[in-house]
């Protein structure tokens, strides 16, 4: 069996028609997971047995099972038991499901990020009057940030990648497409390298706004930084 | 102005500080010194509760708290009457200098954005660092940032300025820029509690000076008494090893 271009020059189009719902779930449960891992972290520092008995419980769950069996979980296991997840769509519950899991990783690097933060910082914020809160989010988490950012993106990356499996919950992404068109042509090299193509060009666009923000998060690159140190060339 | 009374602390077995009584009139400079692990940080940590004691009270302007029974409220109305100068990697890296002196006072003391930047203007005048306003603290030499630092603590016009060591991290060619700037803030009768290694200093700036032991107050006096004639034994054998280190006492 010989490699058809002209086949994949023809599906190519009708693959990438649905990038923008492979898009929409990796983007919203992105937001989604960074608003949660922000909370967790704000939440691990709660003195209260229960609360972090919770929370640990909670980080090893999401990282200790797979992320498709947790989908089904929730899509399948869960409608049974409770029926107000019986109307939740295929697309909600994979948004769901995937906002679980990658806050689990996202919260774990923003806590990394933040323990490496020196402590000098957050005790001269509190004797200059702020409050914890104004601490973290006026001095900490910016400092984080720069920290976070490098493997906040390969969690986001594990996350796009991890869309692809939102087929089987039914939400007619790109993964679930390619499947489709490959099965009715059984030209399934030409589909699926499409879709590695697509998601090829994904990853590595995300990459380059990494580095695009990792530059701008970067006091010591800034323009006024560099301006007022005399000695720099 | 300031008022300590009874202060412990312990960190789990280890017994820091005991039952430290400590006034600071309105206006003193008030040097302490002693030897490494004596509980000196620990002390002036206790003062602004970012350790908190385990028994004892701080007064600052008319406010007690104790650790007994203490609001987080409380603290931090404890913590806007004082302000602390650090070692070192104490300005906010992520802030220039000239935010470094604004931002508390617009977060924390009810400024405005514009007038916290206008005051943290003319602070940058005072310290001599009006044309670093727009630098990072990386790019600062380590004398620069504590004078921003000590601006910082100016701009907030505490009741108490806590010094820790402010020039212990400093190359010796930088010590003289900070510690000038300090002496103009005694002669402008800022009260003052500084912790040094700077002997000479010490005995120039301060109107009282502690020597501290073990986690207790050894002795205190004014400076000619402590260095010239120290009642105590283990005050005369510290001064005599810093005076000896750190060359001759300049009278
Ligand atoms: N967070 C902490 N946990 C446990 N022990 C501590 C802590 N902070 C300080 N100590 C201990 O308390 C004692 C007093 O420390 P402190 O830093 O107050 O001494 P110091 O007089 O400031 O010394 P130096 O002149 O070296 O700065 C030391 O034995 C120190 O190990
Ligand atoms: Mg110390």
């Amino acid at each position: 069996m010989n490699f058809d271009i002209e086949y994949v020059v023809r599906v190519f189009p009708s693959i990438l028609k649905y990038l923008p719902v492979t898009l929409e779930i990796a983007f919203l449960s992105g937001t989604i997971a960074m608003l949660l891992s922000i909370c967790i972290v704000l939440l691990r520092r709660v003195p209260s047995r229960i609360l972090q008995a919770v929370l640990n419980f909670y980080l090893d769950f999401f990282r200790g099972t797979p992320v498709v069996v947790q989908l089904f979980f929730l899509y399948y296991g869960l409608a049974q038991l409770f029926p107000i997840f019986k109307n939740l769509s295929g697309f909600s519950a994979a948004v769901i499901g995937l906002s679980l899991n990658a806050s689990s990783y996202m919260s774990e690097s923003i806590r990394g990020a933040v323990q490496s933060v020196h402590r000098r910082q957050t005790e001269a914020g509190l004797a200059c009057g702020l409050t914890h809160l104004q601490v973290m989010q006026h001095i900490v988490f910016p400092q984080a940030a720069k920290v976070a950012v490098p493997t906040l993106v390969n969690d986001f990356i594990g996350l796009m990648k991890s869309t692809s499996v939102a087929f089987v919950l039914g939400v007619r992404d790109v993964m679930a497409q390619t499947k489709m068109l490959g099965g009715s042509s059984y030209r399934y090299f030409e589909c699926y390298f499409v879709a590695i193509i697509i998601y090829f060009i994904l990853t590595k666009l995300i990459h380059c706004f990494q580095k695009w923000l990792e530059r701008k998060l970067d006091v010591t690159t800034r323009k006024e930084g560099a301006a007022c140190s005399t000695s720099e060339a | 102005m300031l008022d300590i009374r009874g202060l412990n602390k312990q960190f789990g077995g280890l017994h820091v500080l005991h039952d430290v009584d400590l006034s600071v009139k309105k206006g003193e400079v008030v040097s302490i010194i002693g030897p490494s692990g004596t509980g000196k940080s620990t002390l002036l940590r206790c003062i602004n509760f970012l350790e908190v004691p385990t028994s004892g009270t701080i007064t600052i302007d008319g406010l007690t708290i104790s650790p007994e029974h203490c609001t987080k409220q409380e603290i931090y109305q404890l913590r806007h009457k004082s302000a602390m100068i650090f070692q070192d990697h104490s300005l906010f890296e992520n802030k220039t200098v000239l935010e470094n002196i604004a931002l508390p006072l617009w977060t924390a003391y009810g400024y405005t954005k514009a007038a916290a930047r206008e005051k943290a203007e003319s602070i940058l005048e005072m310290i001599g660092l009006a044309d670093k306003r727009s630098a990072y603290p990386y790019a600062l030499s380590g004398g620069q940032q504590q004078r921003v630092g000590i601006g910082r603590a100016i701009a907030i016009e505490p009741k108490v300025m806590l010094f820790d060591e402010p020039t212990s991290a400093l190359d010796p060619s930088l010590v003289e820029e900070v510690l000038e700037l300090i002496r103009t803030l005694a002669l402008k009768h800022a009260t003052m509690l500084i912790v040094t290694h700077e002997m000479n200093f010490a005995r120039n700036v301060s109107d009282r000076v502690i020597f501290m032991n073990h986690g207790s107050i050894v002795e205190s006096g004014p400076p000619e008494e402590i260095f010239l004639h120290p009642s105590d034994p283990e005050t005369q054998a510290f001064v005599q090893k810093s005076v000896h280190r750190g060359g001759p006492l300049v009278l």
